[in-house]
């Protein structure tokens, strides 16, 4: 199919995506975003990982502070909140390797599995949480 | 404001981060699961827990291709977002420099509490 010329000039016309009038929302475009925003927060979280390497190298008096904050409501919040987006990094993940493979294209599959990491990374933790006691 | 060039490593970038991918598949449940049962945020637990050497290894692994893996992966979140090449350069330096530092400090910490008597 040939692109239509612009009428004010040489310039062939391209289509444009996405455009403001034919936008509608996916739950794959969520996914999409959620996948990178977790993995950014799952980098804090790796960092996050060494100073508590660290401190437990140190010694108990370094560690004692860190024992409290993880011990106290917002240290658990953000255990939970990392363990979420580990989860849904991990399901993310796996999506991104089925594709690889060539399958899992298809708009009803690619929406349903996009649910599913959403759902997993809301349950996996949940899970985990019951296994820590 | 120039656009940067292709670096020419695609294809290494594309495999490696499927290669650690999945050997994170194995090592984050893995770790998730065994902090959780053993590890309830106390020093002697956390620190008996670190130094067995199963765990030891088994950390080691997980942290270093993690920190591998999470500096692939911000990468090209840079490469997606910053066009200028000043500031690409800039920060894929700054990522690659973190990343490296946490991998090292990690692994320190790790042989210490391994080691350090």
């Amino acid at each position: 199919m040939a692109a239509p010329s612009s009428p004010t000039g040489p310039t062939p016309m391209r289509p444009l995506s996405p455009h403001l009038q034919v936008w509608r929302w996916h739950v794959t475009m969520l996914a999409s975003i959620l996948n990178r925003a977790t993995g950014i927060g799952l980098y804090l979280g790796a960092l996050g990982l060494v100073v508590w390497l660290a401190l437990l190298a140190a010694g108990p008096e370094a560690y004692a502070p860190v024992e409290a904050a993880l011990k106290a409501w917002y240290g658990q919040v953000a255990l939970f909140l990392l363990a979420v987006a580990a989860a849904y990094h991990f399901a993310a993940g796996v999506r991104h390797l089925v594709w690889d493979s060539g399958r899992g294209f298809e708009p009803k599959t690619a929406d349903a599995t996009a649910w599913f990491a959403i759902l997993f990374a809301l349950l996996a933790p949940i899970g985990l949480w019951a296994v820590a006691g | 404001m120039t656009a940067a060039k292709p670096a020419k490593h695609g294809t290494g970038h594309f495999i490696a981060e499927r290669v650690t991918s999945i050997a994170l598949l194995l090592l984050l449940p893995w770790f998730l699961f065994s902090v959780a049962i053993s590890v309830n945020g106390d020093f002697d637990s956390a620190f008996r827990w670190v130094a067995h050497p199963v765990n030891a290894g088994g950390l080691l692994l997980f942290l270093v291709i993690s920190i591998y893996h999470m500096r692939l992966g911000v990468q090209v979140v840079i490469e997606d977002y910053i066009s200028a090449a000043s500031s690409r350069g800039l920060l894929l330096a700054v990522n690659t420099l973190i990343c490296l530092a946490a991998a090292l400090a990690g692994a320190w910490a790790i042989y210490q509490i391994s080691f350090g008597g």
